[in-house]
């Protein structure tokens, strides 16, 4: 990507008035997507993103700097730029740059920007026609296909200098059915840390039909009456209540300026005893999968709650300095434009004892929430809230009749520790997690699990 | 390679290539930020970036590639790229390269002065200080945000259309927290403004006197209460559903407003403005995306629906003139649609105290989470985490949290009884932002104990 003497001049005149730490990540993406409603393929663009971002510590300030020119002197001016935020003696030490390869643990076999356009409408339209031809109902139909191909490069002041190539595909399916002029959606948005053999495995057909199904059992469904009740969460993209109840605030860019609710709790009770939870950036082809982190560490399998008692956060360099803690391989970011920070990668409840069966019987009267959307959460008051896409009444332990419109909320360490039920069956779903940083691709997870009390929101 | 060098290159290529209709669209940001802690700096960011798009009709479809690189090799690649994707459209959407013709507003001369870095530094500190300085209640987490932005975009195309236009903004932010026991609670404020007319002490006391009235907030009992939504949380529900306003949207039976023009689609109190020159709002613009001349309309007129957004290809499709709305989310997007500043006009309702006296009970929501997630604007149902207040006696009472407002964008619009005066705008992205006084809606469905 940029030569090594390039980036060592660039380290240089970061360090020139007297930071301790210098970094320099260059980036080049190459992103594909082909979208299309109406039964036409409509969009197809292709955007080239190209850029360096630079950043320095001194002590536990941080300053960084971004560029969409990968020109020495343009570089060197951000570098310049960067420093004049600091005004001591210039660190000279000396800097030699040792390559440094982690493997890659995440073989591709058909990298997608290889392939043309042809053989990735014909899947796109796989998926589109299924979900068409699910339910005469079914009203309108938007499609895409993604494409990632994400090359990164870093160099610091301590020497590393390494490279990474994470390619990602992904399709989005969501349905529309309409009915006595109302509307309503379904959505099915499978991802991996693969090539189009990513569509060996997920049938584009199966895609379709997932959304269409969602939609068009939702046409017909009444509203949730509004109330605090138990909640059996599904297993795959529920585990965004993990991911937002409990996540965001382990990771280190809350804690260390004493700005979540898990702060000072290391070793202490703040789930219930069945739960489980890990980051795990490791798992060969998850969406959420890395590598090496945006700081050059390599990724790790992290157990954050173990059996109810909190493990560990979620680190990264600077962050790691305010806290007196070692990088756990969570710093990530968006693009070279944005700062790092401690995110999450693949996050989920690991899979306990009780039987799915035993789960809905026990509540008397609730809601099982099938499918998830998004949710958000401020780490701060640990408040959270996310929605329910699809959902049915649970009454006398049997799942009856399908409810709109609910969403779920509360705060985070009150919903932990009333996770009382977690079943077997461990299963993922992908997302886009927005912070600080910017929108990066992680995977959620859990198994069926039983939240005693939450608060339902609907009508 | 510089801009003008690169736009050079691909027109070249682009006529090379033996093209007709084509346009390069560019968009530059140059942006610094600064968040102090009591601690010291949280970060200080600077960012220079700049983007190319290059579209073309090709064998009547039209075609996009983007790039950030700008170089020799890349003016080449993008114009192969976007002929290569235009020959995969199937849509039979027309699309236009808009030729020069129309008159294009001139804009006042601003003279804004771009802060140093030790400048930024200085009113996040200073915010912060003012926080501090305004309670002993608060705790070490509290921040102080500045930001300054200036963002350049040009279109020129192969029909001779040649423009540009900047815009500069300046946005502080002010982060009070306290922590009692167990619970924290937030006080956040912000302005948006030239970066000399930000005035720290002013917004710090608004984030401080907020967190000091919802220490103690608790839920209320499930039920239908009388709400008034806050002028700031009416602009996000409002940008939430901006798209239900889209012609794109409602040609792809997208939104539930299509084939509503002309007929009552809000209460008669609505009267809705796109208004690309508001006097309040710091970006301003004399075209659209295609290069389309913006202009000032009414999409709501005392609750009839007058017109949706359009840009050249909805309108070709619909019948009409583009309401020069054509719009890309970002450089590299292909062209939608979106408003301007975008605001429901002030009603008759008086300031927030008249508001909340007219409401006499209910509850008084100022903050809205999950938006991305618990409202769907094609069905137009929201179920939302609310915070806010209680409405006792036509006063602001004791601090409420924890607690979902659930309901329908379109019922909504229809349920409005009144409207205040207190308009105010959210901050922009891109050339969107939007404005609303406070509402009043009764019967809305609330959860919570």
């Amino acid at each position: 990507m940029i030569a090594s003497s390039v980036l060592k001049d660039v380290l240089h005149k970061a360090l020139s008035t007297g930071a301790d730490y210098a970094e320099v990540f260059v980036e080049r993406t190459k992103h594909k997507q082909i979208s299309m409603v109406d039964r036409k393929i409509g969009e197809i663009t292709d955007l080239t993103i190209a850029g360096v971002g630079i950043r320095i510590f001194k002590g536990t300030r941080s300053v960084c700097g971004s560029t969409s020119s990968w020109d020495p002197a343009d570089l060197l001016r951000c570098a310049g730029q960067v420093a004049d935020a600091l005004n001591d003696a210039p660190n000279l030490q000396t800097i030699h740059l040792h390559e440094r390869l982690f493997g890659d643990i995440h073989p591709i076999r058909i990298v997608p920007a290889t392939v043309e356009n042809s053989r990735k409408i014909e899947l796109l339209k796989e998926a589109e026609a299924a979900a068409r031809g699910f339910d005469p109902v079914i009203s309108q139909v938007a499609a895409r296909i993604m494409d990632f191909d994400h090359q990164i490069q870093l160099a610091t002041s301590e020497g590393l200098l390494t490279q990474d190539r994470q390619i990602r595909t992904r399709i989005v399916c969501s349905a529309i059915a309409s009915k006595n002029g109302e509307n309503q959606t379904g959505t099915c948005s499978p991802g991996r840390r693969m090539g189009l053999e990513m569509f060996d495995t997920i049938l584009p057909a199966d895609v379709g039909i997932r959304a269409a199904r969602q939609a068009v059992t939702m046409i017909d469904a009444g509203y949730i009456p509004a109330g605090k009740m138990p909640v059996a969460i599904e297993n795959g993209f529920g585990g965004v209540i993990f991911h937002e109840a409990c996540g965001h605030s382990l990771e280190a860019t809350s804690v260390a300026v004493g700005q979540s609710q898990f702060c000072g709790k290391l070793g202490q009770q703040i789930a219930n005893t069945k739960v489980t939870a890990i980051d795990d950036g490791t798992i060969p082809n998850a969406w959420g999968s890395i590598n090496v982190d945006d700081e050059g560490t390599p990724a790790r399998r992290n157990v954050l709650i173990e059996n109810g008692i909190l493990k560990s956060y979620m680190v990264d360099k600077l962050n790691g300095r305010r806290m007196g803690m070692a990088s756990t391989g969570n710093c990530r970011r968006e693009s070279y434009e944005f700062e790092p920070t401690s995110r999450m990668t693949n996050t989920f409840i690991a899979p306990g004892q009780d039987k799915n069966e035993d789960i809905i019987r026990s509540i008397e009267y609730g809601l099982y929430a099938k499918e998830m959307g998004g949710g958000s959460v401020n780490p701060i008051t640990g408040q959270f809230n996310f929605a329910v896409n699809e959902g049915y009444i649970i009454r006398n332990g049997e799942i009856c009749e399908p409810v709109r419109g609910a969403s779920l909320i509360g705060k985070g360490s009150d919903v932990l520790m009333d996770i009382d039920m977690v079943g077997s069956d461990l299963a993922t779903g992908q997302g886009m997690c927005g912070s600080s940083s910017g929108s990066i691709p992680v995977d959620v997870g859990q198994p069926l699990i039983r939240v005693s009390s939450i608060t339902v929101g609907g009508r | 390679m510089t801009y003008s060098e690169f736009k050079q290159a691909v027109m070249a290529n682009a006529a090379a290539q033996g093209l007709e209709e084509y346009d390069l669209f560019y968009s530059e940001s140059n942006a610094a930020s600064a968040v102090m802690l009591k601690q010291g700096i949280r970060s200080y960011l600077t960012n220079a970036s700049r983007g190319a798009c290059f579209r073309c009709i090709y064998h009547g479809k039209p075609g996009y590639a983007a790039t950030e690189l700008f170089t020799a090799e890349q003016a080449e690649e993008l114009v192969a790229a976007a002929m290569e994707n235009a020959a995969s459209i199937e849509s039979d959407d027309q699309v236009f390269i808009h030729g020069v013709g129309d008159t294009y507003r001139q804009l006042a001369e601003k003279s804004l002065r771009t802060p140093t870095g030790a400048q930024l530094i200085e009113k996040a500190t200073d915010t912060l200080n003012a926080c501090f300085a305004a309670s002993d209640r608060l705790t070490d987490a509290s921040e102080a945000e500045v930001e300054y932005l200036q963002t350049k975009v040009a279109l020129c195309n192969s029909k001779g259309l040649d423009l540009q236009a900047e815009n500069a903004c300046s946005t502080l932010v002010a982060g009070a927290i306290v922590n009692e026991g167990e619970d924290a609670y937030i006080g956040v404020d912000y302005t948006c403004d030239d970066f000399d007319a930000l005035q720290p002490e002013q917004l710090a006391k608004k984030a401080v006197d907020q967190v000091l009235s919802k220490i103690g907030a608790d839920s209320v009992e499930s039920g239908k209460y009388t709400v008034v939504i806050s002028n700031e949380t009416m602009c996000s529900l409002l940008a939430t559903y901006c798209g239900v306003f889209s012609a794109a949207q409602m040609q792809r039976g997208l939104s539930l407003l299509k084939d509503k023009e002309g007929t009552a689609i809000a209460s008669p109190l609505v009267t809705l403005v796109d208004d690309p020159f508001y006097a309040d709002s710091l970006v301003q613009m004399p075209f659209d995306h295609e290069g389309v001349a913006a202009y000032t309309k009414k999409v709501i007129d005392n609750g009839i629906f007058q017109t949706p957004l359009h840009n050249l290809t909805t309108a070709a499709k619909a019948g009409c003139k583009s309401t020069g709305n054509g719009a890309k989310g970002g450089y590299a997007a292909p062209v939608g649609i979106a408003p301007f500043t975008f605001y429901i006009a002030k009603g008759e309702g008086g300031d927030l105290a008249q508001m909340l006296e007219q409401a006499h009970d209910g509850l008084y929501i100022t903050s809205l989470d999950g938006l991305h997630a618990g409202a769907n604007a094609i069905s137009g149902d929201f179920s939302l985490l609310a915070g806010g207040y209680r409405i006792t006696d036509g006063k602001r009472g004791s601090a409420v949290h924890n607690i979902t407002i659930s309901g329908n964008f379109f019922d909504l619009l229809r349920e409005i009884c009144l409207i205040g005066d207190d308009l105010r705008l959210s901050q922009p992205s891109g050339f969107t932002c939007f404005g609303s006084p406070c509402v009043m809606v009764k019967n809305m469905s609330i959860a919570g104990k």
